[in-house]
């Protein structure tokens, strides 16, 4: 556990300048939700969205270059060279990505909340969109790290994309593949006053799937040579 | 006990877009044993990094296996007791003492220890003036030695250096293979890879030569050296033109001779009324066995 926690340290630490960019960027988009609040209460919703989505893109961008990063620039020799095994190695930059999500998450959930609060409705309300979106974020990164332990980062993306939306078509029908979609579909369906349902059982399913994605991802990156001779 | 020991292992690539097969390591064997230093010499491409890279579990064989301290290769857990350093070390970009700090963190060392072992390695490094510094500002001899500081901060019982001192000024050099004896010394086995035939030979106490994948030599560093082809007799009180392969030097006269030739070598001298004052096997230097063997290989 303690390895895979200095990685996931070190992870933020490396991408500290992106991290803090996107706080702000969250915390100023949450800010300009709430002073639109006043005027249109759909377009300070609207704009909560819009941010919203973006964790996911991030997080998936981060997740997807990680390991090539690691790989390309060699440091990864020297943190594979001691006592860690590959599941820990990939552990690390999981609860890497799985921060940055939650910090942004959570900052456009304060200043959500307080959006919140100014159209009236209870700030508690935000509570679960947030989960919703730091689950969808961080299954949609797992799904990306999973294809980067055996494919470049374009490819990785491309996939990552292919899958995630071949999930998004068929949702409606199977509930449990990769509900990425349907966790955040139920942010951006939002509507205040609505009784607030929300698709559980997609997010136990989605916590079910980035472990069994993290197991199969450390299978195959336990197998794969990460070096090969610079000779 | 055999510390390292690879056991006919072959590696395989496939490289390009033809996806054509190299063979980067060809049935290959090699033991190190405990407390010695262990060079591996080869030429570049000769399969030193990938058996290396092997050891340390970052790849898998095609076919063959190894252990390192009793463990096969790519055992976690062995290698908290193993130190490596990388050819061309490529480091995060923190602060020096934090940097030795963190690896050291991933070996498994906790609060006291990990203070004292990080002090002692900046220390014995010559570290501690720059260990407030971003290890990405410093020059590449100062980053190889905190590459080196990281790979010792383990207290580890088996050294695996590629390259150690190849960013090094030569002042650098003698310091890294002072520390190096003086951790044989104390019981560390050391494999050691480098370009650097004269440090090799200076410090080694066997060497494994590589080519193409294969090995093509190895012995201890003394055996190496001397040649069993050839004999150096040195004389006094003949006169050089009589012989061969013969050169004065302060009155004395060496002669150069093949080993069949030596007794016959000994009694001209001997019946012309000279003195032998020495007769020792050629020491050959590792440049000329090293370019020999490349050249036998290759033919």
């Amino acid at each position: 556990m303690r390895p895979a926690l200095l990685i996931a340290a070190n992870f933020l630490r490396e991408n500290r300048w992106a991290v803090i960019l996107l706080l702000l960027w969250g915390i100023a988009s949450g800010i300009g939700a709430a002073a639109t609040a006043g005027s249109s209460t759909d377009d300070a919703l609207f704009f909560l969205k819009q941010q919203a989505v973006y964790s996911v893109f991030f997080t998936v961008f981060l997740a997807a270059s990680a390991l090539y990063n690691q790989r390309r620039s060699r440091r990864i020799l020297a943190v594979l060279s001691k006592g860690i095994e590959r599941y820990e190695y990939l552990a690390g930059i999981m609860v890497g990505f799985s921060s940055v999500s939650v910090l942004y998450s959570f900052a456009l959930g304060g200043t959500g909340a307080w959006t919140f609060s100014l159209l009236g409705l209870s700030p508690t309300a935000i509570i679960p969109l947030v989960v919703m979106l730091v689950l969808a974020s961080i299954l949609a990164g797992t799904v990306a790290l999973f294809f980067s332990t055996f494919m470049s980062p374009l490819f990785t993306l491309l996939c990552t994309s292919l899958a995630l939306g071949t999930s998004a078509f068929f949702g409606r029908h199977i509930p449990s593949l990769l509900p990425a979609y349907t966790l955040l579909e139920s942010v951006m369906s939002f509507a205040p006053h609505s009784g607030g349902r929300y698709p559980w059982v997609a997010a136990i399913w989605a916590v079910l799937e980035i472990v069994i994605l993290w197991v199969a991802a450390s299978v195959i990156f336990a197998r794969k040579d990460i070096a090969v001779s610079v000779e | 006990m055999a510390v390292l020991e690879f056991q006919q292992i072959t590696k395989e690539y496939r490289t390009g877009f033809a996806r054509r097969r190299v063979h980067a390591l060809d049935d290959f064997s090699l033991s190190g044993g405990e407390g010695e230093i262990l060079g591996f010499l080869g030429p570049n491409g000769a399969g030193k990094t990938t058996a290396i890279h092997l050891a340390m579990g970052f790849m898998r064989p095609s076919s063959g296996a190894g252990s390192m301290l009793g463990k096969p290769f790519g055992d976690a857990h062995t290698r908290k007791r193993v130190g490596f350093l990388a050819e061309n070390v490529a480091l995060y970009h923190r602060n020096v003492a934090p940097l030795v700090r963190f690896y050291g963190a991933l070996n498994g060392l906790a609060d006291t220890t990990l203070a004292k072992r990080t002090r002692e390695v900046l220390e014995l490094l010559d570290l501690v003036d720059v260990e407030k510094r971003n290890a990405a500002k410093l020059s590449r001899g100062m980053m190889q030695r905190v590459g080196l500081a990281q790979a010792l901060v383990n207290d580890p019982d088996l050294l695996i250096l590629d390259e150690p001192t190849s960013a090094l000024d030569p002042i650098g050099r003698v310091a890294v293979r002072e520390l190096l004896l003086r951790m044989k010394s104390a019981g560390k086995t050391i494999f050691l890879s480098s370009h650097l035939l004269s440090e090799i030979e200076l410090i080694c106490d066997r060497i494994a030569i590589l080519h193409r994948g294969k090995l093509v030599r190895l012995g201890k560093t003394g055996e190496l050296l001397e040649s069993a082809e050839e004999s150096e007799i040195v004389a006094r009180g003949v006169d050089a033109q009589q012989f061969a392969n013969a050169a004065a030097e302060n009155g004395l006269v060496k002669l150069t001779v093949r080993v069949a030739e030596q007794r016959p070598t000994i009694e001209r001298v001997w019946a012309s009324g000279g003195e032998v004052v020495r007769v020792n096997p050629v020491r050959r230097s590792l440049e000329d066995i090293f370019s020999q063997l490349t050249k036998e290989s290759e033919q």
